[in-house]
């Protein structure tokens, strides 16, 4: 018994003297792995357009239907989006999330992935919807070739 | 050439992959293994159109044939041995997924088609999963050329079915194929709109995401849609209401089952008009009535609340001495609303004056109807299950533009099943026409007239020699054995129908017992009306004459009726205006709302004392009545609607009712209750029970109506040739051309003055009450024009597009169009796109007509971009 | 060269060896030469022994598939339900075929006479000649030949004195090559696009306006005239025993003496090239030739001994098709070769079937690569894997067509085609032939 006591004491001792693996959190933040399936950001082409061409896949493959969408035909001479449409209204559920990361897999063009944000407290439950303009990427924040939105005209 | 039609009863054995199968003798191959439930991958056929052979994806093996072979192209033979397994099919559909997919763009996200593509589909099933080629895709500029119908060309796969429909269906010869070879692309003449009243379908029937609908362009997508079969209030037809999130977003023929899900059925042979398509869409317009409204002490309509406002109904209601309360019901009240209407005017109220004929002009216009109805009832399914040898159109050529839907499944029964179509009218249609063996052009006042001479010489036999002179061809036609007497009761309001239907009914009897008599008339649920008991002299369990039937139904009804004479809705209108009745309760009245006599309605509206309106949307009659509640819209209520030939139709709710609005039949039981009525019903289906009760059949529920009511079927064969656009002897001969049937018959037009008969319709795509709701509907607005024939134009000096003024018919200005399948003496137009005015409803008008100004330009302007 | 050395042309006399002559015959000088003659002979038969004779001469068909002209008469029904039709096809838009205009421009008389025995002999009353838009002078003088016909009442009521009644009428194509094919033909005098039709039903059954349609080659019926009038023992002494007759071989391509030869049935392609059309130019080594027009699959050195009659090819998977024999020398490139004839195929594709209108224009795009030197590895077996996916899958036989030349010319020529790709552009020095 007292070996074991020993023992016991033996494993405190050793981790006294090791670094901690806690952080202070609010004051320091650990790194994210680059996997990390944290708040959904919506992506930009470099030129500054939506990716999102509101094909409703993520709403569609979304296990606990966190993901609600309506699409808007884009103007041609002032585009939001790359397609001819784009998400008038993109919210996600911040609540009903599982943050399984099926939305990343299916969609088609790039348009939704999982951010490194995890810190997402409010004080209302309302407010745990999340618009398409708190996850959009600054418009300078765009990757990929601009693609220049085709302007369709009668023949 | 007289083509053979197969008997479908004789069952031959085909072997399939090595399986026996009994399939029919002479049917299309591919659809008997459709049938059967062996599916075989395809595109450009489809079972009402002609056979194209141009997408190669139904190609089979068939044992002793060097080279696969499209099932499509043959029939059903004894013995045939077919494989649809092999590897080398499965190598011809994978070499023909690749060739369709090479030049098509990867823009399912967006496409309004992903999801519910076949082209999806098929490369799933039967695709390769990777591309091979690395070349540029083809692309073609984007045009717009129709309203509704937006046109994506990169997308096409050229199976040439909207082509086909256009041309065998529509019978408009307007979309086409441009270019050649690869570059080969769809488009319409002139880059003009998809013109015919069925071109909506055309959606339906692409099989990838080339042409899709605008108004549900970007809406949603097809997999968040939740689908309602049910049947539209102000129209004809079996439809599948899409809705999401409670609105209507659109609306297509019933959708079919497949994987599990739900999806369009391309294959259906049941189209619907432009009309169910767009003209539904009014469910989220934001005129609706939400609230009950009831008339201040200012006199000014304010909203209210339910109670009070059924309070003051039942007050003015129970304060009419028996016979002083009137009750109209619409006809497009579903059969439950009919019923509960006449028990509430008849049993609670005790007043005899309740009928549904609002459309009629005349008093005996809509007993002729009654009559007519009365004539064809007991014969069911009389459209699109039955085969004739022959089909006789009488006065219902119009339908095509008052009701579309009846008129595209007579048109369909004939092409289909190879009916001979034979015509009297004053109008030929060339959309009926093309198909008809023959014709005859005769003014209205003599339709009657030309079946009474018909009727005369058939009474005398069958014999050609009896045939009257000039006559030769009709006579051969009704000689036919077995057929169907088509008549139309409400051309020009049924002005002529009073002389029409004894003829009508004497050629009958002289045509046979093979003959059947289907009377139609655009009221939507005109059937529904005679049989719910909802007619002046009917009641739910037959004809309210009879002492028996009058027994029985006083026990349906749970009261003792009156038994006093009651005039038609004419009639009614007519008493009204002579201030006979203290209430006067308007159901959905949505006819009177356009109707021609719009000053007797304001006569009889203004002269009784309270008038309560059940309705959805505000319009002149319910800012004059007293108390107005609101309504159902189709999408919102349950019940059932009863077809032209007898079928019930099921109208199943999609979404709640929005607002503070209730379903019709609640409304109209609540006021019922109040007035001391003991019975209150939880759902519709109690009421339809009733119904079924009292029509002998208490097995029939509301649920058990199928809603699976079938088109038209495949016909037998490969008919490739079947559809007018490769089958030239189905037109019209020279020698039957309406022209020369006119000139047989044209002494009648000596001695005329200068009056035109006015010869009217109601036009389905005019203002309509519940239509013109749609925003779509502006884009399919005929304009304002009338017809006239070749002489009468040359006579009167006006030529195409030449401004007339109708006068005593309207105000504005209408364009001519010289019709050449026109009687002399006739002037036809649409009363509700005119604006017409009738002063009485004796007779048929006679007009004058003047020649007019053009409207301004930039009215003219205004309209034509509306329409585009 | 032997038995043909001291061969008469008959149907082009006058015409052996030039393209075009520019003097047409007249109705005088036809006549004079017996014209009509057979018609006359055929109206004294009737139709039922006219039929018979013919289909005991077995003219087989020269329009490219061979099939017996007797036979396909036959077909038709020999009652009169519905009218009957008989149209001529003048619409020779097969690359390296020459002949029937020739045959237009300078012996029309013989064309109509054939064509109204055709209709005798099948009840018909009508006969359309569906001649190509280009052709302007056959047409020309085809109408003239069809005016001084009627006026000398060859063409009309009462054909020389008998009961038989014949219009004739020239229907212009639009410049579609797809409109050679026989129900496309229908089609596109019908009104319509000029679309195949899938068969069955065959035109024989129902064709022109859904009624028995003869559609038949016009050198078909030169030769039906020439057999009427000359006598079935004298046509079966010419050409070879199951191909009797005589055929004008169109050779063009790098011969010394392109040009239309008549000559008897049996000839063989050695003799053709180097006999008649005097060998292949400037010295050159001969590489490949079409032996009926670029439809069909070439013919290489090894093989240029072969019957050039109507069964002979076959052996090397070869027809006779149109006898258009377009002869290339060692200078021709096969991808650029090929890469000309799919541009054609590609064009004159009608559009109207998945394999032919998508597989000529994916074709197209990567035998241009290829030429481009911008082909990769894999694009040869893609090649032979798109013609197998096009042959024998589409409606009418331009599928057929477009491969044909390809899935003979990449077995035996994998390395040229290879080389392309390897080298990254042509092997062959060709500065006059740049293709677009």
């Amino acid at each position: 018994m007292l070996i074991d006591f020993i023992k016991g004491l033996a494993v405190t001792f050793k981790h006294i003297w090791k670094k901690p693996v806690t952080f202070n959190y609010p004051e320091v933040k650990r790194p994210q792995p680059a996997f990390y399936r944290g708040r959904h950001r919506l992506q930009r082409y470099s030129n500054g357009l939506e990716r999102c061409v509101a094909c409703a896949l993520c709403a569609a493959v979304c296990p606990p239907e966190a993901i609600y969408l309506e699409a808007e035909e884009n103007d041609p001479k002032r585009p939001v989006g790359a397609g001819e449409r784009y998400a008038r209204l993109y919210q996600i559920h911040q609540i009903r999330c599982i943050w399984c990361g099926f939305c990343e897999e299916a969609c088609p063009e790039d348009a939704i992935v999982m951010g490194p944000i995890f810190e997402m407290a409010n004080y209302k439950r309302s407010d745990f919807v999340c618009n398409k303009e708190q996850m959009l990427d600054a418009p300078d924040k765009g990757f990929g070739e601009p693609i220049v939105l085709k302007v369709n005209q009668p023949l | 050439m007289t083509m053979k039609i197969p008997d479908p009863s004789v069952l031959v054995t085909v072997t399939v992959n090595g399986r026996g199968l009994m399939l029919p003798k002479g049917k299309n191959l591919l659809q008997a293994l459709l049938d059967v439930g062996h599916y075989v991958p395809h595109y450009c056929y489809q079972p009402a159109l002609s056979v194209a052979g141009n997408c190669r994806l139904c190609l089979v093996e068939i044992e002793g044939r060097p080279k696969p072979e499209i099932s499509c192209n043959m029939v059903v033979t004894d013995g045939l041995k077919i494989r649809t397994d092999s590897e080398l099919i499965d190598d011809c559909r994978k070499g023909m997924m690749e060739f369709l997919l090479m030049n098509h763009p990867l823009d399912c996200p967006i496409c309004d088609r992903g999801g519910e593509c076949m082209l999806q589909r098929y490369s799933m099933e039967y695709g390769w999963g990777t591309a091979r080629t690395v070349d540029a895709r083809r692309r073609f500029v984007k045009p717009q050329f129709d309203p509704l119908i937006d046109i994506e060309r990169n997308r096409c796969i050229m199976c040439t079915r909207c082509v086909r429909f256009c041309d065998e269906v529509g019978n408009d010869h307007v979309m086409g194929v441009f270019g050649h070879g690869s570059r080969n692309y769809i488009g319409t003449f002139g880059n003009g709109p998809v013109s015919n009243p069925f071109s909506g379908n055309v959606i339906d029937l692409c099989p990838v995401g080339c042409l899709t609908s605008k108004p549900f362009r970007f809406e949603a997508r097809p997999w968040e849609l939740r689908q309602t079969l049910t049947t539209p209030r102000h129209a004809n037809g079996i439809v599948t209401a899409w809705t999401r999130g409670g609105r209507l977003l659109r609306v297509t023929p019933p959708a079919r089952r497949r994987h599990g899900l739900y999806t369009i059925d391309e294959d259906t042979t049941r189209f619907i008009s432009n009309e169910v398509r767009f003209g539904s869409l009014y469910t989220d317009n934001e005129d609706r009535l939400l609230e009950p409204l009831a008339r201040g002490k200012d006199g000014k309509l304010v909203k209210s609340e339910w109670e009070p406002a059924l309070d003051r109904a039942a007050e003015a209601l129970k304060a009419c001495k028996p016979g002083e309360a009137c009750f109209i019901a619409g006809e497009r009240s579903t059969n439950e609303e009919f019923y509960l209407l006449g028990r509430l005017a008849r049993a609670v109220c005790h007043t005899p004056y309740i009928d549904w004929r609002g459309r009629f002009v005349s008093e005996s216009a809509a007993q002729a109807a009654g009559v007519a109805l009365s004539a064809s009832d007991g014969d069911f399914d009389l459209l699109d299950k039955k085969a004739y040898q022959a089909m006789l159109i009488v006065a219902a050529g119009d339908l095509y533009e008052s009701a579309p839907d009846i008129s595209l499944r007579l048109r369909e029964g004939a092409r289909l099943k190879r009916t001979r179509l034979g015509l009297i009218d004053s109008r030929v249609n060339p959309w009926l026409g093309d198909l008809a063996e023959t014709a005859w052009l005769e003014q209205p006042e003599k339709i009657a007239a030309t079946l009474i001479a018909l009727a005369e010489a058939l009474e005398k036999g069958k014999d050609p020699a009896n045939a009257p002179q000039g006559m030769e061809k009709l006579f051969k036609f009704v000689t036919a054995e077995h057929g169907l007497l088509v008549l139309g009761l409400d051309s020009a309001g049924g002005a002529i129908a009073p002389e029409l239907v004894p003829a009508a009914l004497r050629i009958l009897r002289a045509l046979g017992v093979g003959w059947h008599f289907l009377p139609v008339t655009a009221a939507r649920n005109a059937k529904g009306g005679f049989v719910a008991g909802a007619q002046s002299d009917r009641v739910p369990t037959g004809r309210m004459i009879d002492p028996e039937l009058r027994v029985k139904a006083d026990e349906i009804y749970g009261s003792a009726i009156p038994a006093d004479p009651s005039p038609a809705a004419p009639g009614l209108l007519e008493m009204a205006a002579q201030g006979k009745f203290k209430v006067l309760v308007l159901h959905r009245c949505d006819e009177l709302v356009h109707h021609p006599r719009r000053e007797l309605i304001e006569k009889a509206i203004a002269a009784t004392p309270m008038v309560i309106a059940i309705d959805v949307f505000p319009s002149w009659i319910t800012e004059r009545a007293a108390i107005v509640f609101p309504g159902s819209m189709f999408m919102e209520c349950d019940g059932s609607m009863t077809d032209i030939d007898g079928t019930l139709q099921r109208m199943s709710k999609g979404c709640r009712v929005p607002g503070n609005a209730q379903e019709e039949w609640r409304i109209i039981e609540l006021l019922g209750l109040k007035l001391g009525d003991t019975r209150r019903s939880k759902r519709a289906h109690e009421i339809f029970a009733d119904l079924a009760r009292a029509w002998g059949r208490p097995d029939v529920t509301l649920d058990s109506i199928t809603l699976k009511q079938p088109g038209p079927e495949a016909p037998q064969g490969t008919h490739n040739y079947f559809g007018v656009i490769k089958r030239p002897d189905f037109k019209l001969h020279s020698s039957e051309r309406p022209e020369l049937a006119i000139a047989a018959n044209s002494n009648a037009t000596s001695g005329r003055s200068d009056l035109l008969t006015l010869w009217w319709i109601q036009h389905s795509q005019g203002p309509d009450h519940l239509g013109s709701r749609s925003s779509q509907f502006d884009a399919l607005r005929p304009r304002p024009r009338v017809e006239l024939s070749t002489a009468d134009a040359a006579r009167l000096g006006l030529k195409n597009n030449d401004w007339v003024l109708l006068e005593g018919g309207s105000e504005q200005p209408s364009q001519v169009l010289v019709n050449p399948t026109l009687a002399e003496g006739v002037v036809y137009g649409a009363a509700n796109v005119l604006g017409l005015r009738l002063a009485d409803g004796a007779g048929l008008p006679h007009v004058n007509l003047m020649p007019a100004d053009a409207p301004a330009a930039e009215i003219l302007e205004q309209e034509a971009t509306a329409r585009r | 060269m032997a038995a043909t050395n001291n061969y008469e042309p008959i149907l082009s006399a006058g015409v052996t060896g030039t393209v075009y002559s520019g003097r047409s015959e007249s109705l005088a000088d036809y006549r004079a030469k017996g014209g009509y003659d057979g018609l006359k002979r055929a109206l004294e038969m009737g139709p039922d022994k006219v039929l018979d004779l013919i289909k005991e001469a077995n003219i087989r068909g020269r329009g490219g598939a061979g099939f017996p002209a007797g036979v396909k008469w036959g077909f038709i029904p020999r009652n009169r339900e519905r009218p009957h039709y008989v149209c001529v096809n003048a619409d020779e838009s097969e690359p390296g075929t020459f002949s029937n205009r020739s045959l237009l421009e300078q012996r029309p008389h013989l064309l109509i006479e054939g064509a109204l025995i055709a209709a005798f002999a099948t009840l018909s009353e009508s006969v359309y000649v569906y001649i190509r838009k280009e052709y302007y002078e056959a047409t020309r003088q085809m109408q003239r030949a069809i005016d001084d016909a009627r006026a000398a009442g060859l063409i009309g009521k009462g054909i020389l004195g008998s009961d038989f009644n014949c219009e004739v009428a020239i229907h212009l194509g639009a410049g579609a090559y797809i409109c050679g094919e026989e129900t496309a033909l229908i089609e596109s005098i019908e009104g319509k696009r000029g679309y195949p039709r899938n068969r069955p039903p065959f035109p024989a059954i129902q064709g022109l306006y859904m009624s028995p349609t003869v559609v038949n080659n016009i050198e078909t019926l030169a030769i039906a005239a020439e057999v009427m009038r000359r006598g079935v023992e004298w046509f079966k002494g010419i050409g070879t025993e199951k191909s009797p007759g005589m055929t004008v071989y169109s050779i063009s391509g790098h011969v010394n003496r392109p040009g239309n030869y008549e000559l008897p049935l049996g000839v063989t392609m050695r003799e053709l090239i180097y006999d008649y059309a005097g060998g292949i130019r400037d010295g050159n080594k001969f590489k490949a030739v079409f032996p009926g027009g670029s439809s069909v699959p070439m013919l290489f050195e090894d093989e240029l001994d072969v019957v050039m009659d109507f069964d002979s090819p076959r052996k090397y998977n070869t027809f006779l098709g149109s006898t258009g024999i377009i002869v290339m020398d060692e200078t021709v490139c096969f991808v650029w070769a090929s890469l000309n004839l799919m541009h054609f195929y590609w064009d004159e594709s009608c559009g109207q079937c998945t394999p032919c209108r998508e597989g000529t224009n994916w074709m197209y795009k990567i035998l241009k690569r290829l030429e481009a030197g911008q082909g990769v590895n894999g694009d040869v077996e893609l090649l032979e894997d798109i013609c197998g996916n096009i042959t024998s899958r589409s409606i009418c036989a331009l599928g057929e067509f477009a491969t044909g030349s390809l899935v003979r010319t990449i077995p035996r020529f994998r390395a040229e085609f290879q080389a392309h790709i390897d080298q990254g552009r042509c092997p062959f020095e060709k500065g006059y032939m740049r293709f677009g």
